[in-house]
């Protein structure tokens, strides 16, 4: 196991490493200068060669990029051209945002999303597996920033239910105000994913309930319901959870569309802003962050399994 | 060529058209899957007849403006744009309404689909191209080839793909058609990388493949002329639902004003021109978002109804 979990974070190391140049390169390649973003618009081209040996845009790039690695590691991930604050405070700053979007909405999702998918499965091509398949496609196939303005559209403006927008923190405004300024974008993300999730665990449920050991457990003379509950579900819901896992990694590193539409001030919001700007270092620091989230629920899910399947660990 | 040779392939060919037959006997019993085919042919013949249908069913161009102009809805003469600016609403005249600048949303909405369409069905074809060779050299050749592409792809899927498409399309400048389909293409190739590579790993070990190494058959004609033709039931399944996919994709970047610029209309950025009036105007908005819907719709229903056809084990 040992050796196992160090091959894990070596690669994790690696992947951080190649991410983060990846994403180095492809700014270095925009032809808009950031040092003449960051002197405004009537600097003489003597200030913008000063702000540019003083950013160390006139280094290589390999330089340029091993000092924001080096630096990075320490958990500085440099300062913003626009607003000159950190970059690495800011994303703290509005990774609670985030964190709210995210868990909320995919608790939604799942006490949506599983049920739907268990009942379909025990009575496939029935009506009411019919309904749910449709409500499920529908879901997938829905854009989710459209599902957002039209959630606003008719529960916020038409009815007046939720704020338009914005976001509330629970220490300013009480819990209760925190769930208000949620519910609406919690639900359009939920949305989408609760039809991944009704389609997989249906597929899963299914799939499983061909296999041998289900037929056995029937031979067997166990009750029904505990050959769903314990052999089918059980064995079904693994893939459900890895894809749960992997989900909200990458939810972790920001919904931009969800967040743009609700104008909520969370870590896609910053990227997006940060990219309109051309704000090297905040997007730097975004994707980063973001691939951090991806690849460290990859990490989780992985030693997950290795500790439940041992056939893993000797791969 | 001697007869035996042209028996035995008559043989090979004979259990594939009698499971072609099958499938489609399948597939046409499937009536939802039939209506998602019929739905896209639909669009597809709206949009590249788009200047036919303009001009002899809207009626309306989709770049005219009608600032000025008049129409008569029941007998009364009212403004396509009022003194407010603000655009008529779904008449007889402009079925969908107008949007700011009296142009005709329906219209539009025909036009968008061409530009949206084109760049998903394109970026699906980049997408397969590079999953293909990728997964099928990997998996065929395995050991350190199949160990450094697989970790490279890993590598890919550690990007927030939304965030890196973002980043690509700014950092390129330019909003070229060719440049959204090749960032698309690019960002979303892993999906069908995947599945091609682990088709390949089952498919090289069978006995057809050894007999064709056997008689003296190259890599390449193994690769591609042996092994290709025994993954187009699951490529053509995942390229439907890749498309829909993209087609989410697309719309999504030129919602965020990163893909095809106005005046063109795309269904992303008539919905990014209507946000901020929606609550005065949401004909702008509700259109676009359902020809997405419906179009995405059809592709998964399509692509669902493939997978039952072709692979049987499932459902």
């Amino acid at each position: 196991m040992t050796a196992y979990f160090m091959r894990r974070m070596i690669w994790v190391a690696l992947l951080l490493v190649g991410v983060s140049l990846a994403t180095f390169v492809i700014f270095f390649l925009i032809p808009a200068n950031p040092a003449e973003l960051v002197a405004g618009k009537s600097a003489t081209p003597e200030m913008i060669r000063n702000i540019e040996h003083r950013l160390g845009l006139d280094r290589p790039w390999y330089v340029q990029y091993w000092r924001f690695f080096s630096n990075a590691v320490r958990g500085n991930l440099g300062f913003s051209y626009i607003t000159q604050q950190k970059v690495a405070p800011t994303l703290l700053a509005a990774f609670p945002v985030t964190i709210s979007l995210t868990v909320g909405a995919a608790i939604i999702w799942l006490a949506i999303g599983i049920p739907i998918g268990i009942l379909s499965a025990l009575k496939p091509r029935s009506l009411s597996d019919r309904i749910a398949m449709i409500f499920a496609l529908v879901g997938i196939s829905t854009p989710v920033y459209w599902l957002g303005l039209v959630l606003l559209k008719i529960f916020a403006d038409a009815l007046g239910l939720f704020p338009l927008g914005d976001y509330m923190e629970i220490s300013r405004g009480g819990f209760l105000c925190w769930i208000h300024h949620l519910v609406l974008p919690w639900f359009t993300l939920a949305f989408l994913y609760a039809g991944w999730y009704a389609r997989m665990t249906r597929t899963n449920m299914l799939e499983t309930m061909g296999e041998d050991f289900v037929r056995t457990a029937r031979a067997k003379g166990l009750p029904e319901r505990r050959v769903v509950l314990k052999h089918i579900l059980r064995n079904s819901l693994t893939p459900v959870v890895t894809m749960f896992g992997m989900d909200v990694g990458y939810l972790m590193g920001g919904a931009v569309l969800t967040e743009t539409v609700f104008g909520l001030p969370g870590i896609g919001g910053l990227a997006w802003k940060g990219i309109q700007q051309r704000d090297l270092p905040m997007v730097m620091g975004a994707v980063t962050f973001a691939a951090v989230f991806i690849i460290l629920a990859n990490l989780i899910v992985d030693l997950v399994y290795a500790v439940l399947d041992p056939r893993v660990r000797y791969r | 060529m001697s007869s035996t040779a042209d028996n035995s392939s008559f043989a090979a060919i004979e259990p594939t058209s009698s499971f072609r037959q099958q499938a489609w006997q399948r597939f046409r019993r499937d009536r939802l899957a039939i209506a998602g085919g019929l739905l896209i042919l639909l669009f597809i013949a709206l949009a590249s007849a788009a200047p036919l249908v303009v001009k002899y069913g809207t009626q309306h161009s989709p770049f005219q403006q009608h600032m000025m102009d008049k129409i008569t809805v029941g007998g009364k003469l009212i403004d396509v744009v009022d003194d407010d600016g603000l655009p008529v609403g779904p008449n007889r005249v402009f079925l969908f309404g107008a949007d700011l600048t009296g142009r005709d949303v329906l219209s539009r909405v025909i036009y968008g689909g061409r530009v949206s369409l084109l760049v998903a069905l394109l970026a699906t074809a980049v997408s397969l191209f590079i999953g293909l060779v990728w997964g099928t050299v990997a998996a065929y050749y395995g050991g350190p080839v199949d160990a450094t592409l697989s970790r490279l792809m890993e590598l890919m899927m550690a990007f927030p793909i939304l965030l890196l498409a973002i980043a690509l399309a700014s950092a390129m400048q330019t909003s070229s058609l060719l440049v959204v389909v090749l960032i698309i293409g690019f960002v979303n190739w892993t999906y069908i990388g995947r599945i091609v590579r682990g088709q390949v790993l089952t498919l090289r070990k069978r006995e057809f493949v050894e007999a064709a190494r056997a008689l003296g058959a190259g890599d390449l004609h193994i690769m591609f002329r042996v092994i290709l033709p025994n993954l187009m039931a699951p490529l053509i399944v995942y390229t439907t639902l890749a498309v829909a996919g993209n087609i989410l994709f697309e719309t999504a970047l030129s919602f965020l004003g990163l893909g095809v610029q106005p005046p063109t209309p795309s269904w992303g950025n008539m919905i990014r021109e209507g946000m901020s009036y929606y609550n005065v105007a949401w004909w702008i908005t509700v259109f676009p978002g359902l020809a997405i819907l419906f179009t995405v719709l059809a592709f998964n229903l399509l692509g669902d109804g493939l997978r039952d056809a072709l692979d049987p084990r499932l459902k």
